[in-house]
């Protein structure tokens, strides 16, 4: 959706849930920057990349340790703020998926693929949430 | 799909003209197969770069990014492009972590004292990029084609025993 996405609609103070794959987490516990990409899908219809908002977790009864428990044990829930992706030129909006309540989305709002930087960024930005 | 280190000029086993091509030993020849099945789908990349690339890259290409790849997303040509910007890497290189992004980039990065250095190479060149970092501040960040020598020189200076930046 970018062009700010549902901003103003999500509190800039929520926490936003990223599973990133263990393997991709470093020795010292912090994900690869690789980790903070859109999903490049067939169709283009999914080319962002997923989140959960822990608002609409919380509303709907879930934890974090929910979230973890729904990815499986491959996965490790990583967390930061609306606020750090929208001072990362994030675009961000909700998008129901059925499967996990709070489901998200968020990509640059200008449309383009993020850069190596830009995923560097994010991965710095980025705290462990179920360790 | 599979990748091989291949010998144009004798037959020997994966393990020991993988061996040869990052050592640089006996007379192997410094090629870099990339097959997947189907017709016009074997790509044979000659790594440009005289001397040996660093012992892990082999079996990085042959078996750490196919397995990772687990939708089989990332196409040949960008494990070619990713071999040619690793080739010229000193060969005391460490391995660097690496990962297969969901957008179908093959990434590597290094944490080397202070220095943060990472690739990331796509199907599409132009999200080829490299990005530098020193003592947590961005360095830059430029494309990676036709900057494999940066990559390289950034590398050899970083290295421990190396003149600092």
């Amino acid at each position: 959706m970018p062009e700010g996405g549902d901003l103003g609609k999500i509190p800039l103070d929520c926490v936003v849930y990223r599973a990133v794959k263990l393997i991709n987490l470093k020795p010292d516990g912090t994900p690869q920057s690789g980790c903070f990409s859109d999903l490049a899908d067939a169709d283009g219809s999914k080319d962002y990349m997923s989140v959960y908002f822990a608002d609409e977790m919380a509303a709907n009864g879930v934890s974090v340790k929910d979230l973890a428990a729904h990815w499986g044990e491959r996965y490790a829930i990583v967390e930061f703020t609306v606020a750090d992706l929208v001072t990362e030129g994030e675009a961000v909006w909700r998008d129901p998926d059925g499967k996990f309540p709070g489901h998200g989305a968020c990509k640059r709002a200008d449309g383009l693929k993020r850069t190596v930087g830009q995923k560097r960024r994010i991965a710095k930005l980025a705290r462990r949430s179920d360790a | 799909m599979t990748i091989v280190a291949t010998s144009l000029d004798s037959p020997r086993s994966r393990q020991e003209v993988a061996q040869a091509a990052a050592t640089g030993s006996g007379t192997v020849t410094r090629s870099i197969r990339v097959t997947k099945p189907g017709k016009d789908a074997s790509v044979t990349a000659m790594l440009e770069e005289p001397g040996s690339p660093p012992a892990w890259l082999p079996k990085l290409l042959q078996e750490d990014f196919p397995e990772r790849d687990e939708h089989n997303v990332i196409g040949p040509s960008a494990l070619i492009r990713f071999a040619q910007a690793c080739a010229a890497l000193p060969l005391r290189t460490p391995q660097p972590f690496f990962n297969v992004g969901d957008d179908a980039t093959l990434g590597a990065e290094w944490d080397i004292g202070l220095c943060h250095v990472a690739i990331q190479v796509g199907n599409d060149p132009a999200v080829d990029m490299l990005y530098v970092e020193v003592n947590d501040r961005e360095i830059g960040e430029i494309p990676l084609n036709g900057n494999e020598r940066v990559l390289a020189s950034i590398m050899a200076k970083i290295l421990p025993g190396s003149l600092v930046l």
